[in-house]
């Protein structure tokens, strides 16, 4: 090996895109390697003689760097614990920790190599068959498939110091690839004054122009041009340059997503992309389509555009000496720089008979470098690495093998589309180009460059300006006049050039791969279409060529024409196979952005956390499930009954609803009868949906003429308002909703001592009879606050529920526990009020009820007014037809047999021969000492001493027996409530 | 992604703002003397036309307006009024 | 009865004691921070006096010392009122600045001011910060400044009014969400106003800037 020589970089060339002043130093597998800034982890490895990157995924075959864009798995690594990470896109960063992976051994001697011997027993689709029978086979199959399948290995126990976040700019234009086309289409529509986002997947502009240092018509280098063109878009400041950043996906209505990479100096990572466009310019290009004969796949071999970028991006000559097998111009070209830069190429075999570039191909012969038209790569040589090669003419009549480093292959290019695709547009063969082209485009989507087939710069450009105007149109402006002009440049210039339309090299046997990721091969499609799959869409599943982290990209073109050609009727156009996003394989974490759990703190979030509150997500609020250590809350649950405690319901939906058809609103969508309200009166009232299923329930005060306030539940308060405008859309009634919410803090205090923490707060006179239960009443504390206060009896005990503006909340919190110190008042959270409202038989909708539950399947069918037809109540037809239907499931109270024994789990099932219910609540209770419960079972279970076996997680079958009480369980006449 | 709306108050957004309400079915039927396969007719049957519907969608995280938009479901885009036949 | 003066809180608080501070009837309000740099600024304008007003004659209305702007998404601010109409039925009025006005006098008004927070956003760079949190588009189409659209900020269902051409180089925000949500929009905002200088401000960073428009012109 000649490594030592190919550690030093070619630093003196104009088109270098690494800092040769600047090194840096990655762990590779144990060692320590060093590239430059600017490099790729794929691009350093190489320039330090790595040549096998990775281990095929089925045949554990070696394999290298082939292109430079991701476009295969080949280069897919673990970096810094990322599995699957693409080397050839991942900026190099000093002290990066890189491994390689799906390899047993080493990469030069894995001991699954033997796969590769294997390959006549996996035929295409032996999984759906092999296995299929006899079953008994299957999960000793399975075991071994699922160590050697699959790409990587997560690490679940890693976290990544990742920074991710996330942009949604807002553009008229958007333009993705920033090569020639797309940078002239971008300055074309800037010109116009419109906003415009450049979107480009690589590090920096200028496309397949950046490397290439042949000079065009004017005389200037071409990246040079693309160089100063680039100029020209950075300094336009209404066009907004996003590199690195490939696109993932297109939506209706022009909706853009990609995602970023970030370098070191960004402020992120990662970053998610949504960009809403008002059109859409599609500049993609073209990538190389693989050139299909035996053991292409050989470390060694790669694409033209991956070898010419080797050498003038990054300064590395990729081998000492080199074959071309290629089938256009720019394979000449990448021919002729090698030489330039001291690489021998032995000789390049072209594809095509005629149509080369006569410039090129005297460049060619100056150099005494042998062109053979009409010849390809018909197989690879070597076992680890490529020592050689046999050459043949088409018909393979004649044949040459030449020893060899580097095979420089590529069968021609094929034009990127999938977003044109994605948009809605059609694709069609075109025997020119041998190109799938863009026919029938969408409205507001514009493609222009490489994938219409255009070669020439100068066509390049001036496709590009008649996109940009084109798009500009989109947005509304008059181009008419420009656009004609645009469009006469454009037909001055070169047109599409032929290409090549070359599927296969001539000569059976051997591997020839169609899909690197899925290891899937010519031979595999052959044996798909003997067993009669016809169409590349079946052939591509039942092969799973084109299903890999590199998508449809490489095969996309290639298997088409692999199946046209092997078709009895050559003649059918090749069909290309369907594109989804996402288009580039996207890191989970760019989804997730940046901070995105946005939740809700009630005003009294702090004071809680002080007073020992162990807070949890209800819904979209944090609240306090109890405070201490004991998960059952005892004290807190003994508290309340026995003195005074305090709760932080503040999560409550308020509403405020009133004008002069708030009454009918109300009428509609609550079961009751909304007419009959007492102004400061708590009603309590039920919402159900149209299958009279309950939804919600809470109280309804009238507080004024045509003016009531309402409360619901904390899971319903954020769909509230939309559930009354939607059930009276049609009505055109004139009613007003605040959402109030927010806007109180709610304090509830309970106990039987809870009468004399008020008095401390307010001179109010809350006596019993001045206040009785089931009332409101608008005080003030301390002479200063308003509050609206209540009695409810949601726990079971004489209690006030104190609706207090929230600004104020803090100060009544500490103004009610002041207050209630000497009489030892106690914070209670939602695991005491749970357990308290549970031995009260009230229910929480939600843990007493699923989605199928009627207002009659758990007892509160006496809330629904069925005299009320002309309201139209939602859910009142339904609760008609549902009020004696048998088969529902009824809530039911239950003590368990043993009432030494524990509480069953919440959610386990009731069963006998099958399930007949489930336990919805049960705990230990404090006052009847012994543990109670409510569970929802089928309706021949109802009666009272019926027998209940409960099953519960790891019950062995053993199962725990209970017997249906009635309910409520403590203070069943509701005296304690109304003291 | 799939799917932008136009609300009346807040323009063209992301369908993601919004809340499906289902196809426009007119007003609720009379309770009084409705039949458990009438009400269920209402409630449940839709007609899921492939081509233009009329539906109710609310601007959820927007102005939280409730509307009725045309939206092709075949290519789950919405339809300008102008070109509702 | 105890006597210890009661006062009210904002949802909004910063990780830093302020530097100067006063009490506004009940309210504490923060004029300056330590360290406030030199913008942009994020600043809660949360103590300022909120109303709802629905009514199905909304133009009929009229709100001693409001302005109602006739269109859904105009905003109109007279005697550091701002006023913004959201549809043809409903319009919001938040004190943005100045004395403390006497609320509204009418049946159609609701008190809103502890149901939302207000964060005030002044300085360069705005746009940049906000376009990492929402997707609504302040430049098109093309709208009379102040102007407000309603639509997620950070996943939350918010209200953002836009006093100046969004694209000047320096220009003022105030974004209404949900009280509860207060601290999470604001770390969501520093965090995304971070990279551009995005710092906690007092009171008046924000009636600087306000002092250059004509807010304080009488009501019609």
């Amino acid at each position: 090996m000649k490594r030592n020589l190919l550690m030093n970089r070619l630093e003196h060339l104009p088109t270098l895109r690494i800092q040769p002043r600047q090194t840096l130093t990655i762990r590779y597998n144990g060692k320590n390697l060093r590239g430059y800034a600017g490099d790729t982890v794929a691009s350093l490895l190489y320039g330090c003689g790595e040549r096998i990157f990775s281990r095929s995924l089925k045949y554990r075959r070696p394999r290298g760097l082939y292109s430079l864009d991701g476009e295969c798995s080949n280069a897919m690594m673990s970096v810094d614990g990322w599995p699957n990470t693409n080397a050839e896109t991942t900026p190099a960063r000093h002290g990066m920790v890189v491994t390689p992976q799906n390899v047993v051994g080493s990469l030069e001697w894995d001991p699954m190599g033997w796969m590769d011997h294997l390959a006549f027993v996996m035929p295409a689709g032996f999984y759906y068959k092999l296995f299929h029978k006899p079953a008994r086979l299957w999960p000793l199959a399975i075991k071994g498939i699922r160590q050697a399948a699959g790409l990587g290995k997560l690490q679940p126990e890693a976290t990544f110091d990742c920074r991710c976040d996330a942009i949604y700019p807002n553009t008229d234009v958007c333009v993705v690839g920033g090569g020639p086309a797309g940078m002239s289409a971008a300055l074309a529509a800037a010109e116009n004054g419109l906003r415009v986002v450049l979107l480009e997947a690589r590090p920096h502009l200028g496309g397949f122009c950046d490397y290439r240092v042949r000079a065009e018509k004017g005389g200037m280098p071409l990246y040079q041009w693309v160089g100063a063109l680039a100029d020209e878009v950075r300094a336009t400041e209404n066009i907004r340059v996003l590199t690195h950043a490939p696109v993932v996906g297109v939506y209706p209505d022009q909706r853009i997503t990609a995602f970023q990479r970030g370098s070191a100096a960004d402020v992120f990572d990662l970053r998610y992309i949504e960009i809403a466009a008002t059109s859409v310019v599609v500049a993609t290009g073209c990538i190389e389509r693989p050139l299909l004969f035996a053991s292409n796949d050989r470390p060694g071999i790669m694409q033209i555009g991956c070898a010419h970028r080797l050498l003038h991006t990054y300064g590395i000559r990729p081998a000492a000496n080199a074959v071309f097998s290629v089938a256009h111009d720019l394979g000449l070209e990448a021919a002729i720089d090698m030489h330039d830069q001291g690489v021998t190429v032995h000789c390049v075999a072209d594809a095509r008979e005629d149509g080369q570039d006569p410039q090129m191909l005297s460049a060619l012969a100056q150099r005494g470098i042998p062109h053979w038209r009409g010849w390809v790569a018909q197989v690879a040589h070597g076992r680890r690495q490529l020592r050689g090669v046999t050459l043949s003419n088409l018909t393979g009549t004649f044949k040459k093998r030449i020893g060899c480093e580097l095979l420089v292959a590529s069968a021609g290019l094929t034009p990127l589309t999938g977003l044109v695709t994605l948009a809605g547009g059609a694709l069609a063969f075109d025997h020119h180009t041998g190109f799938f082209l863009p026919q029938r485009l969408p409205p507001a989507v514009q493609v222009c460059g490489r994938i219409r087939g255009l070669h020439d710069p100068s066509s390049l450009s001036a496709d590009g300006t008649l996109a940009g105007l084109r798009a500009a149109a989109d947005c509304g402006l008059n181009l008419n006049r420009e656009i004609a002009r645009a469009e006469a440049a454009g037909a001055a210039a070169p047109g599409a050039v032929r290409g090549s339309k070359l599927a296969m090299a001539p000569g059976k046997g051997g591997k020839a791969f169609l899909c690197f990721d899925e290891d899937g091969t010519v031979k595999h499609v052959q044996q798909a279409m003997a067993q009669g799959f016809d169409v590349p869409e079946l052939i591509k599943r039942f092969t799973s060529i084109g299903t890999g982290p590199g998508q449809g990209g490489m095969p996309g073109h290639n298997l088409p024409l692999v199946v046209a050609h092997s078709q009895a009727s050559p003649d059918s156009d090749p069909q290309p196979t369907t594109i989804r996003p996402p288009l580039v394989a996207t890191p989970i974490a760019a989804y997730a952005g940046g901070k995105h759990d946005m939740a809700k703190r009630t005003p009294m979030h702090a004071e809680q956390l002080t007073a020992g509150g162990r807070m949890e997500r209800v819904g979209e609020w944090y609240r306090a499930r109890r405070f201490g250590a004991d998960p059952g809350a005892q004290d807190e649950i003994i508290g309340v009954r026995t003195n005074v405690g305090l709760l932080d319901a503040s999560t409550l939906g308020k509403f405020r609803i009133f004008g002069p058809d708030a009454v009918k609103a109300l009428q509609r969508v609550y079961v009751g009868d909304m007419t009959r309200t007492v102004p400061f009166r708590t009603k309590y009232a039920a919402m159900c949906n149209e299958d009279g299923c309950v939804i919600d329930d809470g109280v309804v005060i009238q507080t004024g003429e045509n003016d009531y306030y309402i409360t619901t539940s904390t899971g319903r308060a954020g769909q509230t308002v939309e559930w009354f405008r939607y059930h009276t859309r049609y009505d055109s009634w004139d009613y007003h909703m605040v959402n109030l919410t927010d806007a109180f803090g709610v304090i509830n205090i309970a106990g039987p001592n809870a009468r004399q923490v008020l008095a401390a707060v307010t001179d109010a006179d809350i006596s019993n009879e001045a206040f009785a239960f089931s009332t409101c009443r608008d005080l003030l504390l301390r002479g200063d606050v308003p509050v609206r206060a209540m009695r409810l009896g949601f726990v079971g005990e004489l209690s006030y529920e104190l609706h207090v503006p929230a600004s104020y909340m803090a100060a009544v919190w500490q103004m009610v526990e002041t207050a209630g110190q000497s009489l030892g008042i106690v914070h209670f959270g939602l695991e005491a009020q749970s357990t308290l409202r549970m031995e009260k038989g009230h229910v929480i909708l939600g843990s007493e009820s699923e989605q199928r539950t009627t207002l009659h399947d758990i007892g509160l069918g006496f809330l629904w007014c069925r005299t009320k037809p002309e309201a139209k109540t939602v859910g009142g037809a339904a609760l008609r037809h549902t009020a004696d239907q048998p088969g529902r499931l009824k809530l039911v109270g239950f003590k368990m047999e043993d009432p030494r024994s524990r509480a069953p789990r919440d959610g386990s099932p009731i069963v006998d021969a099958r399930i007949r219910g489930y336990v919805c609540t049960a705990r230990f209770s404090h006052a009847l000492q012994e543990p109670v419960g409510m569970a929802l079972v089928d309706d021949d279970l109802v009666r009272p001493n019926t027998r209940l076996g409960i099953y519960e997680d790891g019950c062995n079958g053993t199962l725990r027996h209970a017997m249906v009480v009635p309910m409520p369980f403590y203070d069943p006449k509701g005296l304690r409530m109304r003291m | 992604m799939a799917l932008s709306l136009t609300c009346p108050i807040c323009g063209l957004r992301n369908g993601y703002e919004f809340r499906f309400g289902g196809a426009d079915k007119g007003p609720r039927p009379l309770e009084e003397g409705l039949t458990p396969a009438q009400w269920c007719a209402y409630a449940h049957l839709n007609t899921c036309v492939a081509g233009v519907q009329l539906e109710w969608w609310n601007h959820k995280d927007g102005c939280g307006t409730w509307f009725v938009a045309r939206r092709d479901t075949r290519s789950n885009r919405e339809v300008p009024k102008e070109d509702v036949q | 009865m105890e006597t210890a003066p009661i006062e009210r809180s904002s949802p909004v608080s910063f990780a830093m004691a302020p530097e100067q501070l006063v009490l506004r009837g009940d309210w504490p309000v923060v004029l300056r921070y330590p360290h406030e740099g030199a913008g942009p600024w994020l600043v809660d304008l949360s103590h300022g006096g909120k109303w709802d007003f629905q009514s199905a004659a909304l133009d009929r209305l009229a709100p001693r010392g409001v302005v109602l702007p006739e269109r859904p998404g105009a905003c109109a601010c007279a005697q550091g009122i701002l006023c913004s109409r959201l549809n043809p039925t409903q319009a919001v009025a938040w004190h943005i600045a100045g004395p403390v006005p006497s609320p509204p006098d009418t049946c159609d008004v609701t008190d809103v001011t502890d149901a939302v927070a207000l964060l005030g956003l002044v300085g360069p760079k705005l746009l940049p910060t906000l376009e990492k949190l929402t997707a609504l588009d302040f430049v098109k189409p093309a709208r009379a400044a102040p102007f407000i659209l309603q639509g997620p900020v950070a996943h939350v269902p918010s209200r953002v009014v836009c006093f100046a051409t969004p694209t000047a180089a320096a220009s003022a925000l105030i974004i209404s969400c949900a009280r509860g949500y207060a601290r999470d929009m604001v770390d969501a905002l520093l965090e995304a106003g971070k990279e551009f200088g995005l710092r906690p401000a007092g009171e008046l960073a924000w009636t600087a800037w306000i002092d250059t428009i004509d807010y304080k012109k009488e009501a019609a």
